[in-house]
């Protein structure tokens, strides 16, 4: 069997990295791929190649035996690949047909066929078991939706090979179930696919063979019947893996509550919020879209303001009209979406780290002006504390890997000396490696005494840090879980608006 | 097929400080493409026309860069966070009026005063119109352009004012050696001004809400504050060239620098400055400034009629943006944009 897609010996360059050190990588028809690999192990950079936005520096790339040499990504649509990329490409103002079919019109002399754009758009997202409005601006939908049309354009076009790049990582579950139907039937069809995730379980349901990279190089290719979980993070990891052991603290043992919230009334959900949070304790805000979690931190940090009720943080009741002067008073954020609303992409990580510092407790010469020696020492320290992988201060945050900038981020939260610490899918994005990092992170900022909130909509990770965890369902606090009952399937069970009883102790 | 190779790689991780002084230097060097451009320029026109380096003409040309560079290190402060000022025209005219106002009451230093503090007046409306009434910068500073030059023509019923103190106009236009007094200001102000952009929590902040403004306000930067203070400080730099103008042209008038906000833009992009926000480069300004000048003295010289000069300045502009974009794409792929 030949194969439809052949990599060879590819090499791409950045300035000062190499991102690719000569992959090599087939796939036929019929085949499903899984890519997998750390952030930053160079799977973007692949796809980008394949996918003619960057030209490599050595290398070829083979398609149905003839070879090919992408000058942009219309010329290896052209060829017949076709991507489903990570981030959305779409213009809001646009409707959702017309975005399908962005770039590839369906024209009779230079004029849109607006009826069969729509028509066949229809096909498309019903193919996807998607019932939504063609003719709905794109900026309307949500993100789940919007990812959903991405795909339906990249079926769009006639391809023979699929190239998805964390398709599911703005999807539910039902939607993610219907992909995978999709992709499974492609294959039948014979198309070869490649498929990009960070969610192992997805790789091993409905991928046949898995390639592994790290730091731009190929480390394994496997059918995935010969691999299991463990021993696949510990190609990507090039390690065994540092498995976090969740130890619950005690209850009751540290009394002092931290954050003390009572019948916050925040805009645009129903009921008002009520909640405590002790020192060093890792609270879990669980609940899906809608639920008003993620409203319930943005008014806690300043960013909504509350319609009414009390905030108090150390037993002080707080005004919170901004963000600066919820961080005055101890509190911190860090978005779920980073790259809009957390990294500063032209400042470096050494800056990035600094803006938010506390300098109260500095001495009066550095607290007037940023010495340069005093931030690069107080960077290295965090950079090792952290295990921050950049190699040195005044690199820009906007190269790092979502992981690193995710560390870079708690530094900034860190050195702001916060008593409460509120965290937006802190993992969104961050490879299987940076991820438990991270979760140690947020555990040792707790044991210093923070007491740290986790709103997320990923049930295995807040069974994997929180000490108790608040389930919410349309701004109702449907369930409260402490230690033993803090698991996924209580979580996900009263999120969907089952009454966990076994899990609620109230 | 097995695993190829599962031996741990190296983190790759150096355990440097940063990229190294003499590399820091290089680099910097090799992005001042405009300093080589420069140099190649006046060399070439001090060839062509001797008489450039000669007489009174090389103060010219260091008088007029000055004068767009003054104003320029204010508006590279404010490209930095993103913004931009159009009133400069409008400024410099109230300013200069009021020290050609004051001036036969009051002592040199004490119209200066004046006229700073006007600056500062203005910039504070301007900074308060975008910060608190949220106009976008662009619009609201072409109304206040209007609304100071409209000041301006009903300040002195649209007649010249004269400065009749030559004290005032020695000590503005007074040279040392064969620098202008006002040439070392102006890069007194401009490493004031890089300092202020890369060494203070001030500056930090307006580069942070200039590269993602959302991000500066939930990391609880005081942005609204900074975004403020960086008019008022611009302001003063626009009414600092309106001190050295008034005193070079011996009189101040509502249209005395009518069209200038555009020189000063200019400027501040050839230098490398993007406009889109996030960083500026003060020594950019400072060569851009200067290749301004030098082109336009040239272009004099060589008896390039006036019409032409104009192809040709819009030329210049637009291949040296040309440059610095290809430039800047190449060295930062996956950068901020």
């Amino acid at each position: 069997m030949t194969a439809v897609l052949q990599v060879e010996d590819v090499v791409q360059e950045y300035p000062g990295v190499r991102a690719l050190k000569g992959v090599s990588l087939d796939i036929h028809a019929g085949q499903v791929l899984g890519l997998v690999g750390e952030n930053g192990a160079g799977k973007s950079t692949l796809i980008r190649v394949l996918g003619g936005i960057e030209q490599p520096v050595r290398g070829s790339v083979t398609l149905k035996g003839v070879p090919q040499r992408f000058r942009s990504s219309a010329d290896s649509q052209a060829a017949g690949i076709s991507v489903v990329s990570q981030e959305f490409r779409q213009v809001p103002q646009l409707s959702v047909a017309d975005n399908i079919f962005l770039g590839h019109e369906l024209t009779t002399g230079g004029v849109v066929q607006r009826g069969r754009t729509r028509t066949r758009s229809t096909e498309l997202l019903e193919q996807l078991g998607m019932d939504l409005e063609a003719d709905r601006p794109v900026s309307s939908l949500t993100v789940g939706d919007r990812q959903m049309v991405e795909i339906a354009r990249a079926l769009s076009r006639t391809f023979d090979v699929l190239i998805m790049d964390e398709p599911t990582a703005a999807l539910n579950g039902a939607e993610i179930t219907r992909l995978h139907a999709i992709v499974r039937r492609l294959a039948q069809q014979g198309k070869a696919i490649v498929y990009v995730s960070h969610h192992l379980e997805e790789i091993f349901a409905i991928c046949d063979d898995v390639a592994v990279l790290r730091d731009g190089e190929l480390v394994a290719r496997q059918p995935t019947s010969e691999l299991d979980e463990p021993r696949l993070v510990e190609h990507m990891l090039g390690r065994k893996p540092t498995t976090y052991e969740h130890v619950s603290t005690g209850e009751g043992e540290a009394t002092d509550v931290r954050l003390a919230v009572r019948e916050l009334q925040v805009p645009g959900v129903a009921e008002p919020f009520s909640l405590d949070v002790r020192r060093g304790e890792v609270l879990g805000l669980a609940g899906l879209v809608g639920s008003g979690r993620t409203e319930l931190t943005r008014a806690l940090f300043g960013d909504l303001v509350g319609l009414g009720g009390v905030v108090e943080v150390d037993g002080k009741a707080v005004r919170l009209r901004s963000s600066r002067e919820a961080v005055r008073h101890g509190i911190f954020m860090l978005s779920e979406d980073r790259k809009s609303e957390g990294i500063l992409p032209h400042l470096d990580v050494t800056e990035n780290a600094m803006v938010s510092r506390d300098r109260r407790s500095l001495p009066w010469s550095r607290r007037v002006l940023p010495l340069r020696r005093d931030e690069s020492a107080e960077f290295a320290r965090l950079r090792d504390e952290m295990r921050i992988r950049v190699p040195h201060g005044r690199q820009l945050i906007g190269n790092l890997s979502g992981g690193n900038q995710q560390k870079v981020l708690l530094g900034r939260a860190l050195l702001s000396g916060c008593s409460v610490l509120l965290l937006n899918e802190p993992t969104r994005g961050v490879d299987v490696g940076a991820k438990v990092d991270i979760y140690q992170l947020v555990k040792q900022l707790a044991d210093r005494g923070v007491a740290v909130v986790v709103s997320s909509s990923d049930a295995p990770e807040l069974a994997a840090i929180a000490d108790r965890c608040v389930v919410y369902f349309a701004g109702r606090q449907v369930a409260e879980l402490r230690g033993r009952d803090v698991t996924e399937e209580n979580i996900v069970g009263a999120s969907v608006g089952q009454t966990a009883q076994e899990g609620s102790h109230d | 097929m097995t695993a190829i190779d599962t031996t741990p790689a190296p983190t790759g991780v150096a355990n440097d400080q940063g990229p190294g002084r003499l590399q820091t230097v290089l680099h910097f060097a090799s992005r001042q493409y405009l300093v080589a451009v420069l140099v190649v320029l006046a060399v070439a026109v001090g060839i062509a026309k001797p008489s450039f380096w000669g007489g009174g003409n090389i103060e010219n040309v260091l008088f007029q860069a000055s004068l767009v560079g003054l104003a320029a290190c204010g508006m590279t402060l404010l490209i930095a966070g993103g913004l931009l000022d159009l009133s400069v025209g409008g400024v410099i005219a109230v300013s200069a009026i009021a020290i050609g106002t004051v001036l036969p009451s009051t002592t040199i230093g004490g119209a200066i005063v004046v006229a700073l503090a006007i600056g500062v007046g203005l910039g504070l409306v301007n900074g308060l119109l975008v910060t608190y009434v949220r106009i976008a910068p662009f619009i609201a500073t072409l109304g206040t352009l209007y609304l100071f030059l409209g000041l301006a023509f009903i300040w002195t019923s649209g007649k010249v004012v004269p400065i009749t103190s030559s004290n005032y106009r020695a000590a503005t236009t007074e040279t040392i050696g064969r620098v202008p007094y006002v040439f070392l200001v102006f890069l007194v102000v401009a490493v004031a001004a890089y300092l202020l952009l890369s060494r203070t929590h001030f500056g930090r902040t307006v580069r942070a809400f200039g590269s993602n403004e959302r991000a500066a306000v939930l990391a609880g930067l005081p942005v609204a504050r900074a975004k403020v203070l960086v008019f008022v400080v611009a302001g003063l730099c626009f009414a600092l060239s309106g001190v050295f103008m008034a005193g070079r042209l011996s009189s101040a008038e509502g249209n005395m620098a009518m069209g200038f906000e555009m020189d000063v833009i200019a400027a501040v992009v050839v230098g490398g400055t993007a406009l889109r926000g996030g960083r500026g480069t003060m020594f950019g300004t400072v060569v851009g400034s200067l290749l301004f000048a030098v082109l336009a003295n040239a272009l004099n010289l060589l008896g390039v009629a006036s019409y032409w000069q104009y192809v040709l300045t819009g030329t210049v502009l637009v291949v040296a943006i040309a440059i610095g974009a290809r430039r800047s794409a190449a060295a930062e792929v996956r950068g901020a944009g």
